[in-house]
């Protein structure tokens, strides 16, 4: 029953996409209005077929129907009711069904968003590439990774339960969700870009729609890879939290290349410049969430993250192979239509300063796609076997790092088209000064190692030059009267609070992995010991019963105070046994424990592994205030009234309302009448410097930029 | 034509100013100072080596854990027999030898810097060389090109423009532009 239901659902979402795709290609040939809007009901249709299909799997994991092979595999009478709901996405073929669901409530947005707009033909092919990506899913989910596969003869009345690593943690319901929700977002702005460049309106538009998707799958996706982080930490118990593992990797790299964009973006809707590159990092990061879907299911790499290998290596390389010519020759056809109307003035100015953010970003990422890859391709050409692991990686990137932590101070700072040492000297001179007193205070603290001393100095300068920016755009909003909050939202000062939040993260990994001590300890009852400022009692061993799982326990008093229960965990009937880590955390240091060496006898002595790390907690909540920043980004900020409006400062003695120093291209986030999907935008612009709209911006910019400063 | 505003900005942040930029540079300076000399690195406890060690090498039972991190038994092995090793005063290198020895070549978390290997790092260098050598040219050449300078008549039509937008003397009351 379960499974009838759940595969016509698959089934109607997989025709829907098929017949959606159909009609938007007739509506595309004809120039049909009418066609085109009736293409859009079939993106409704995909998602009620999977969310049937969701319904169905979730009923059968509750009701353990064991008729379903998927079911019996990944769920058991004793697996508590949250594990057993996130059963669906412990395996391969439901993990897809989530995917499925979340691209078919993406086409649905997608197709609610622009319902009126549905017999324009950049939509009309936006949503036929939707409908393709969803074909190709729901194909999958219809063939070879069928979740609603039943047993031939009589099913097991027993069901397995999921991974044991994968029902022992609650984050195991959120960080997978948020990563789909990531991953899968990126195919909205893919299918926009794909529409400009094959309808040829290669104007700003098709950012400025899909503006918000863009950075709202952004935020799902970071938040997804640092609750993974969190997730890994509180289960693995070797108190890492990033190990460049190959399907880590595989979620940074989309990351990387989405960040990338983010910034870029800004210097085309605002100077017209960087097409082919804006185009091409959105075409790679759904590349790459592609090639990150085939690291993780094929198999081609060992990785923690392998729940299963299956048979979808080929169909998956062979998607990714589709896309990445498709997205190649569509550049290639349209190359000539994407030269932008002019260059980049100076190197020192925004647009330099998202430059070289852009090469950072890329260099982070060719990186990280090489040491990632490098194994197979020496594999396959050598014979010989090597490993790419933590130290390639750290090496490599920790420059890289430190250059984003410099960027993030000087960008906001500088203003667009040219900027000068003076405004650079007079903007930054506070947060330099902070950041020369935390390298001051570091090196009389006895920090010495070079990259450790460049993290918290070139952080704090960071911070400081950020929070300088907060600082001035409330103070402008609220003299403008629009309350002090007012100059939290908006892309731009949103994006300053994101920024906080990276160098939260960025100082607390240093902080972590430099200056971490890790050891052993061996105690009988009662007995304490003293590691790195800690003092730890072993109180007493336990056991902890529950149907599924068995665990035994040592409690540990930490400092005299709270009790901490490390624990060694058999779950069902698997005999392997899973270590459980207990964590005591705090906003100075994270103790760990874990139970290396459990005793002979009951009362015998337990050797505790300890591990104490500084500042592990602010990397959770540099991750919260990183999502606050996406939030507030996503808040439209102050809109300029008329497009000459200067962008930069209110001119003194002119009338016009002008905005805050750094309130972004606001204006262009709209379906403005006066800028429609067409290239018009840009080509107003294209009239180069010292023409139209140009000259109140640069002297605007020139003159004035921070009246709020001025001696 | 930009340049045209810029003498006049530098004088608002001329003298007072300079002096505290100096000052920073000398504090910025002098603690990187104290901090590079004063690191003896070449008195490392054989703990501390035996550490740097572990973290190249993978643990045998794991997929990407270095024998540092990892508490597998494979790992613990691996730990003290690296610890006596260095305690017999074998080198990092003569360590590394016998390891791959017992493990072949994929036990070495960081990838050899010669050989077919090596390209794992030397491609990014060569690449990150090639990138900041094109755009550096890029400038050069953007710079050393011949920029068309405003003439008087340009200058009197921008200056009736603002004057038209903001009253006479809006832009002299910032103190900066003197058009």
């Amino acid at each position: 029953m379960n499974a009838v239901a759940g595969h016509s659902g698959v089934l109607l979402a997989f025709l829907a996409s098929v017949l959606g795709a159909g009609i938007i290609v007739w509506g595309l040939a004809r120039k049909s209005p009418a066609t085109l809007r009736a293409g859009r009901i079939y993106g409704w249709l995909m998602f009620a077929g999977a969310v049937v299909a969701v319904v169905a799997m979730e009923h059968a994991l509750l009701t353990h129907d064991y008729s379903i092979e998927f079911v019996a595999e990944n769920s058991s009478r004793a697996t508590p009711l949250l594990y057993t709901i996130t059963g669906l996405w412990s395996a391969l073929s439901g993990s897809l069904l989530l995917w499925g669901l979340i691209l078919s409530g993406y086409a649905a947005a997608v197709a609610w968003r622009f319902r009126k707009r549905a017999e324009d033909a950049m939509v009309g092919w936006a949503t036929l590439v939707i409908y393709l990506v969803s074909a190709f899913f729901f194909g999958l989910l219809v063939w070879p990774a069928n979740p609603f596969r039943t047993f031939a003869g009589t099913p097991p009345t027993h069901g397995l339960g999921p991974n044991v690593l994968l029902q022992d943690n609650p984050l195991v319901a959120f960080h997978p969700p948020m990563l789909y929700l990531g991953f899968v977002g990126f195919t909205v702005p893919f299918a926009f870009a794909i529409a400009a460049l094959v309808t040829g309106r290669m104007g700003e538009g098709w950012q400025v729609e899909t503006r918000r998707w863009t950075l709202f799958a952004w935020a799902f996706l970071t938040v997804g890879v640092l609750l993974g982080a969190w997730w890994s930490y509180q289960v693995l118990g070797w108190g890492g939290f990033w190990g460049w593992d190959p399907v880590e990797n595989a979620a940074l790299l989309p990351w990387l290349t989405a960040t990338a964009y983010l910034h870029s973006v800004m210097v085309q809707e605002r100077r017209g410049l960087l097409r082919v590159w804006n185009l091409s990092l959105v075409l790679s990061t759904f590349a790459l969430t592609i090639l990150g879907t085939f690291l993780t299911r094929s198999g081609v790499i060992e990785s923690v993250h392998a729940f299963s290998d299956s048979n979808l290596g080929p169909v998956l390389l062979g998607f990714l192979a589709v896309v990445i010519v498709a997205s190649l020759a569509l550049l290639a056809w349209r190359g000539d239509r994407l030269r932008s109307p002019s260059g980049i003035d100076a190197p020192l100015s925004r647009e330099g300063a998202f430059l070289a953010n852009n090469l950072v970003f890329a260099a982070f990422a060719f990186v990280v796609l090489l040491g990632t890859l490098f194994p197979l391709l020496y594999q396959a050409f050598t014979g010989a076997q090597v490993t790419v692991g933590r130290p390639y990686f750290d090496t490599m990137t920790m420059p890289l790092g430190l250059a984003l932590l410099t960027l993030m101070a000087v960008g906001p700072a500088l203003p667009w088209r040219k900027g000068s040492v003076e405004t650079l000297r007079h903007r930054l001179a506070i947060p330099a000064w902070v950041g020369a007193l935390v390298l001051a205070g570091c090196v009389a603290a006895g920090i010495r190692d070079l990259a450790d001393l460049a993290a918290f100095s070139l952080g704090s300068f960071a911070a400081a030059a950020n929070v300088r920016q907060l600082v001035l755009s409330s103070r402008n909003a609220h003299r403008q009267g629009a309350g002090f909050w007012r100059g939290l939202v908006g892309r731009a000062n949103g994006g300053m609070v994101v920024h906080l939040g990276v160098v939260m993260i960025a100082v607390a990994l240093a902080a972590a992995t430099s200056f971490g001590q890790r050891g052993e300890v061996r105690l009988l009852p009662g007995q304490s010991a003293s590691f790195d400022g800690h003092e730890l009692t072993y109180v007493g061993p336990g056991t902890l019963r529950t149907p599924a799982k068995t665990a035994t326990l040592a409690r540990v008093r930490l400092d005299g105070g709270g009790v901490f229960t490390p624990a060694v965990t058999t779950f069902g009937r698997d005999t392997e046994a899973v270590g459980t880590p207990a964590i005591d955390s705090s906003v100075v240091d994270d103790v760990y424990l874990t139970i290396d060496e459990l005793p002979v006898r009951r009362d015998g002595a337990v050797t505790f592994g300890v591990i104490v790390q500084p500042l592990v907690m602010w990397l959770w909540v540099g991750g919260a205030v990183l999502a606050l920043g996406a939030v507030l980004a996503a808040i439209p900020g102050k809109r300029r009234r008329r497009p000459t409006d200067p962008v930069s400062a209110p001119v003194p003695g002119v009338s016009s309302a002008g905005s805050t120093e750094r309130s972004d291209p606001a204006s262009t986030e709209r379906s403005d009448p006066a800028r429609p999907l067409s290239g018009v935008g840009s080509s107003a612009r294209s009239g180069s410097s010292g023409s139209g709209d140009a000259l109140p911006v640069l002297i605007a910019e020139r003159a004035g930029a921070e009246p709020n400063e001025r001696p | 034509m930009a340049d045209d505003l810029s003498p006049p900005m530098r004088t608002f942040t001329s003298g007072r100013r300079r002096l505290p930029a100096y000052a920073l540079l000398a504090l910025v300076l002098a603690s990187l100072a104290v901090a590079v000399f004063t690191s003896g690195s070449s008195s490392q406890s054989p703990a501390e080596r035996a550490l740097a060690i572990e973290r190249d090498i993978r643990c045998p039972s794991c997929e990407a854990l270095s024998v540092a991190t990892s508490s597998a038994p494979t790992a613990v092995t691996l730990r003290q027999v690296i610890v006596a090793r260095v305690d017999e005063g074998e080198s990092a290198r003569q360590i590394e030898r016998f390891v791959v020895s017992r493990y072949g070549s994929g036990i070495l978390l960081r990838p050899p810097t010669s050989g077919t290997a090596g390209l794992v790092w030397w491609i990014p260098v060569l690449l990150g060389v090639i990138a900041l050598a094109a755009l550096v040219s890029f400038f050069w050449r953007r710079r050393s090109l011949d920029r068309p300078m405003p003439s008087a008549a340009d200058r009197d039509l921008v200056g009736r423009a603002l004057r038209s937008h903001g009253g006479p003397g809006a832009p002299d009351a910032s103190g900066q532009a003197s058009l």
